[in-house]
Order: structure tokens, then C-alpha cells, then sequence
């Protein structure tokens, strides 16, 4: 493998490629380390960014007034969602009582001119 | 040109996927950069043990930043690169360590066991050579001439400009010349 060269300097990037030879070949054991760590870190992202999230709304609740005001504020959230959807009977019969019905509108105005 | 903006492009929607949880992403980043960061940090540390260490802790600290990685950063090679040496200089301030360490290397099967020889003794030599070199003008040398790097993106990795990596590696090249003259033999090279 010896190669006949007078002076170095003429042929200087053969010394370099010595140092890219395929003898520095890491062990395929580096590669399953890193993807471990890849694999942590990512389930540990994962982790962190759910509980920002809970972290988040369990200050939030905190502030509203705490564990009382957390379950009422979700109980109210979920009848409302629930109302919404699904309208219970009677709600029509107090409407037709009042003689009000989802496409009428409030006259407020009207009836405030009819007092003056 | 092209090719450095579509490999920017890669290995950038890479460490992406990888932040929103694709693990082939991780993979293919790993193939595609962990042979250079490995050879950077084992030719510097002259190492086993110690360059995978360093391409291990590099790639842990990628993984980590991937959420807050920003397109206007550095190139994710760049950026490997700054951190393996910089990890690999701390670890230069400790007590020397051994010539290239081939003790553990993983055999290789392509080549004879006379070239093999050959081979290691040749780096040796070289690395012996570098290693005699001022610690910045290795560096420069090292990611110029063995990582083949453009100086813009070495000027990136040193924190120095262009003009000052130039005559990093001009001055390194001069006096690596001058050391390497007395190495002929064991780098294969014969008078006459």
C-alpha cells in the first residue's frame, strides 16, 4: 500500500485520507444508545407537555375558587352542552305558555315606548 | 448550492417530525449524521469510549432541543458539530489520553489484515501529527481537511469569521506539512 511520492506537500490530501478510512466505523451498539435516549426524551416531552396542560387548567380552577368551583363550573359546563343537544320537553311548554318560541324576537323596545 | 439546501431541508423537517413524535425521523437523523459526529469526536479524542460517549451526549442534547428548534438556526450538522467539540475540548483539558485506541474497535471485513495494519499505523501517525498542532488549528484543519466542511460553516462552528478560519488552516496546513516530513515512512511514503 505504499505509494511512491517525493514530498509530501505534493500530494497532501492523501495524508487526510487516512483519517476517513472506513476503519473508524463506530459500533452499531452507539447507534440503539442514541435512539434510546431518542425514544426518553421524546415519552418525556410527551409527559411534560400533558402535565402543562393539566398544570395549566388546575391553576386556573385554583383561582376561580377551587375543588367546589372546579366540579360546579364543569357540571354547569356539561348541562349546557347537554341542553343544547338535547332540549328537554317541557322547556317547549313553557315557551308556548309565554307565547315565545325560538324565531320570535324580544320586542323590548316596543313595549318600552307603549309605557311612555 | 442546491445540495446544502435540500440536505438544510432534511435534516431540519427531520429533527421537526421527531419533536411531533416520529421516532423514523430520529432514525434516519441518527444514520445520516452519527458516522461524521463519531469520526469528528474519535479522531480528536483518539477514543473509542470517549467518542461514543461525546456523539451520544451531542445527540441527546439534539433530541432535547428538537421542540424549540427554529428554522433561522443553525444547521442541524452545524450545530452538531459546535456541540460535539466543544464537548470533545472539555474533555482535551483532561490528562492525555492514549494514541488512537484500536483495542475495542468493531472488526471490519472489507479489508486484509496487512492494510488494515497499514491503515491504523498511518492514522496514528497522523493523529500524533494533529495532536502536536495549537488546539485551534487542529480543529480548523480536522473539520476542513477530514470532515471536508466549507469554511463558512467552520467559521459557524468556532464562533470566528470566515477570513480567520482561512488562516487558521493555512497556518495549520504549513506546520502539519512541516511535522508530517519526518513521518514519511509510516505514512507509506518513500524517498526516491
Amino acid at each position: 500500500m505504499a505509494k511512491n511520492k517525493q514530498n509530501p506537500r505534493d500530494d497532501f490530501s492523501n495524508f487526510f485520507e487516512t483519517a476517513k478510512s472506513p476503519t473508524l466505523k463506530a459500533h452499531a451498539d452507539l447507534k440503539v444508545r442514541i435512539l434510546r435516549d431518542a425514544d426518553k426524551t421524546r415519552d418525556e416531552l410527551y409527559l411534560a407537555q400533558r402535565r402543562s396542560w393539566l398544570g395549566i387548567t388546575f391553576i386556573y380552577l385554583k383561582e376561580l375558587g377551587g375543588s367546589s368551583a372546579a366540579v360546579g363550573f364543569s357540571a354547569s359546563l356539561a348541562a349546557g352542552v347537554f341542553i343544547g343537544f338535547y332540549s328537554p320537553d317541557w322547556s317547549e311548554l313553557i315557551a308556548n305558555v309565554v307565547g315565545l318560541d325560538a324565531l320570535n324576537e324580544v320586542d323590548l323596545i316596543g313595549s318600552f315606548f307603549g309605557m311612555m | 448550492m442546491f445540495d446544502d439546501l435540500q440536505k438544510k431541508d432534511i435534516d431540519h423537517d427531520l429533527i421537526l417530525a421527531f419533536a411531533y413524535g416520529d421516532r423514523k425521523a430520529a432514525q434516519q437523523l441518527t444514520e445520516r449524521l452519527m458516522p461524521k459526529m463519531y469520526a469528528h469526536a474519535y479522531f480528536r479524542l483518539g477514543n473509542i469510549a470517549d467518542a461514543e460517549d461525546v456523539t451520544q451526549e451531542a445527540f441527546l442534547r439534539l433530541w432535547q432541543l428538537a421542540p424549540r428548534w427554529k428554522q433561522e438556526k443553525a444547521r442541524v450538522s452545524t450545530w452538531l458539530y459546535r456541540v460535539v467539540s466543544n464537548l470533545c475540548n472539555d474533555r482535551y483539558r483532561r490528562p492525555k489520553l492514549e494514541v488512537l485506541d484500536y483495542s475495542q474497535e468493531p472488526a471490519d471485513e472489507t479489508q486484509s489484515p496487512t492494510n488494515k495494519i497499514d491503515e491504523q499505523r498511518r492514522q496514528k501517525t497522523l493523529y500524533h501529527a494533529i495532536s502536536n498542532l495549537p488546539e485551534n488549528q487542529r480543529l480548523a484543519v480536522q473539520l476542513r481537511h477530514i470532515d471536508e466542511l466549507s469554511n463558512p460553516d467552520i467559521a459557524e462552528i468556532m464562533d470566528l469569521s470566515v477570513e480567520a478560519v482561512e488562516s487558521l488552516t493555512a497556518r495549520g496546513k504549513r506546520k502539519l506539512i512541516a511535522l508530517l516530513q519526518t513521518h514519511k515512512s509510516e505514512l507509506g511514503y518513500r524517498d526516491g
